[in-house]
């Protein structure tokens, strides 16, 4: 173009003695949306306060016993936009004098998950690998994992506490009483590997 | 309830409502929510120990009370009662959970193998049982109170007889005399005549009132034989008579009864009157059961007007001939060495005059 000066409709800018024409284009401002990791409450279930429970007396669940006491049951429901793992805490605790011995005498329980998933059989759990141990009482068990394949929105658990008072139960049990507390919880599965299994502790996931 | 909330992500963080948490280069997404507590507790007894038992004589047996135990569970509660004699013996009785009686809050048992001579005392623990499983148990009571058995007890009367000539009369016996028992022949004459002893009888009182209202109370007692009868001369003219026999049983294989008191009681009333409270009482030497023996001149209802733990268990009243007559056992259970209070007697009629015999046997 030489010494010619073309004018553009976009503008003109003044360098010392000469002026140049010029032209941005912006283009829309970028966004990102972090996905989510949430759990909620289900259903209604069962929620249980079980008092007076004598040697012989057991849920209906159990196997064996009395079967004449309700189970608990807890329904959980995955939220989260992410898939995720998900698995439970379970800890027993004694209350001042012990109903629960880690032992057959005392307290058992059968706590399982949606899909036939046992969390707990009797007083043991199994741990990461593959070990069936004893549930200490006061001690958590921690990130035992209820489902293999990651959760999606809208999974629903359903937890389910059966429970028996031996017929062996000692005289020593007589008035104890102990608490099971259940912990659900999850976390998103993409950039975790993992081979863990469901119904056995899993220590290969970082449960954040 | 959220534990965490991180974000996973390579070089880049964003901002999350609920935080981040970092693991070395890597954070994640995560979320927890603890669920209800779900809790058991054992089956308590209630009250717990319980309170001493109370023991009562009762026939040849002892009746233990106590309050009743509930449990939380809901379910029965036996009990285990034991007993503990002077002799050192520690039994179980009552072993039966068929035998308890239930009235309300308080629950009994009658122990019916007590052994003569011996002082006991009762515990009773509560006991959860079901079938197959461990039994559980509740403190053991304290001890009740001493008890120590009767020997006798009281059977029965046998068919009234009466006469209003003179000569030979048959008595029968109670129906159901066994040898052993304890027999108390007791005659009331309408008139101021002490009959005479029956062979194999011992006199334990004769007393007579004279005067316009004269009648006597005669009183014998022997160990039965195996007659089922006894053979009496009388005289039941001018008045008439009425005999009549009264058994205690005595249990196979127990001690023959012996008095338990060295001064019986055997007096007449001094006036009319309508009640008799016969003094002073008995003192016993040892446990055993006292009778108390009244006869008026009439056929008036009698009765105990003050018990003080005695019971009537027989009241005959008859006219043979032109003297209304009116005689009356009661007994009580002596639970060991002491005065005995004595009964008041008490006659619906009007006032009159009162013969009295009593002692007591263990």
């Amino acid at each position: 173009m030489g010494g010619l000066l073309m004018v553009v409709a976009v503008g003109a800018m003044a360098l010392g003695t000469s002026a140049l024409f010029s032209a941005t284009e912006s283009n829309d401002p970028d966004s990102f949306t972090a996905g989510t990791v949430t759990v909620g409450l289900g259903a209604a279930g069962t929620t249980c306060n079980l008092a007076g429970m004598a040697p012989g007396d057991s849920s209906t669940g159990f196997g064996s016993g009395s079967a004449s006491r309700t189970p608990c049951t807890y329904n959980v429901k995955y939220t989260g936009s992410l898939p995720a793992y998900v698995a439970v805490d379970v800890k027993v605790l004694n209350g001042s004098t012990s109903l629960f011995t880690s032992d057959p005498s005392g307290l058992q329980f059968k706590i399982g998950a949606s899909g036939g998933v046992s969390i707990v059989d009797g007083t043991q759990y199994t741990n990461a690998a593959g070990t069936a141990t004893s549930i200490v009482a006061g001690t958590s068990v921690d990130n035992v994992l209820v489902k293999t394949s990651p959760a999606t929105t809208g999974d629903e658990f359903t937890f389910t506490v059966d429970y028996a008072l031996p017929t062996a139960a000692p005289n020593a049990l007589q008035g104890g009483s102990a608490t099971v507390q259940l912990t659900f919880h999850a976390v998103q599965s993409a950039n975790q590997t993992t081979s863990c299994v469901a119904g056995r502790q899993c220590s290969t996931i970082v449960w954040g | 309830m959220t534990r965490s909330l991180s974000l996973l992500a390579v070089g880049l963080l964003l901002a999350v409502a609920s935080g981040t948490t970092t693991i070395g280069s890597v954070a994640l997404f995560s979320d927890a929510r603890t669920l209800a507590d779900t809790t058991f507790s054992g089956a308590v007894l209630s009250p717990n120990p319980i309170p001493a038992p109370l023991a009562v004589l009762e026939g040849f047996g002892v009746r233990v009370e106590w309050g009743k135990v509930t449990s939380s569970s809901g379910g029965t509660v036996d009990y285990e009662v034991r007993r503990s004699g002077s002799d050192g013996s520690n039994t179980g009785v009552c072993a039966d959970s068929s035998s308890f009686v239930h009235a309300g809050t308080i629950v009994s048992c009658t122990d019916t193998s007590v052994t003569d001579g011996v002082t006991f005392t009762y515990t009773v623990q509560p006991r959860l049982a079901r079938p197959g499983a461990t039994t559980w148990t509740g403190l053991v009571s304290a001890a009740s109170n001493p008890v120590s058995t009767a020997r006798i007890r009281y059977a029965g009367a046998g068919a009234l007889v009466t006469s209003v000539s003179s000569g030979s009369v048959s008595v029968p016996y109670p129906v159901g005399t066994e040898q052993g028992d304890l027999l108390f022949l007791v005659v009331e004459t309408g008139r101021n005549k002490v009959p005479s002893k029956p062979s194999g009888w011992n006199i334990v009182a004769s007393r007579s009132i004279g005067g316009s209202e004269d009648f006597n109370l005669f009183v014998a007692q022997r160990i039965a034989d195996a007659s089922g009868a006894v053979m009496m001369n009388v005289d039941g003219r001018n008045g008439g008579i009425a005999l009549r026999v009264f058994r205690y049983d005595v249990p196979t294989g127990w001690p023959t009864p012996v008095p338990v008191v060295t001064v019986d009681q055997d007096a007449a009333s001094a006036s009319a009157s309508l009640t008799f409270a016969p003094s002073p009482d008995l003192v016993a030497s040892a446990a055993g059961v006292a009778v108390s023996l009244v006869a008026i001149r009439s056929t008036a209802t009698l009765d105990l007007v003050q018990a003080n733990g005695w019971v009537v268990r027989s009241m005959t009243s008859v006219t043979p001939s032109t003297v209304p007559l009116g005689f009356a056992i009661a007994d009580a259970v002596v639970s060991g060495a002491g005065t005995v209070p004595s009964p008041t007697w008490r006659q619906t009629g009007t006032a009159s005059r009162w013969i009295h015999w009593g002692s007591a046997f263990g």
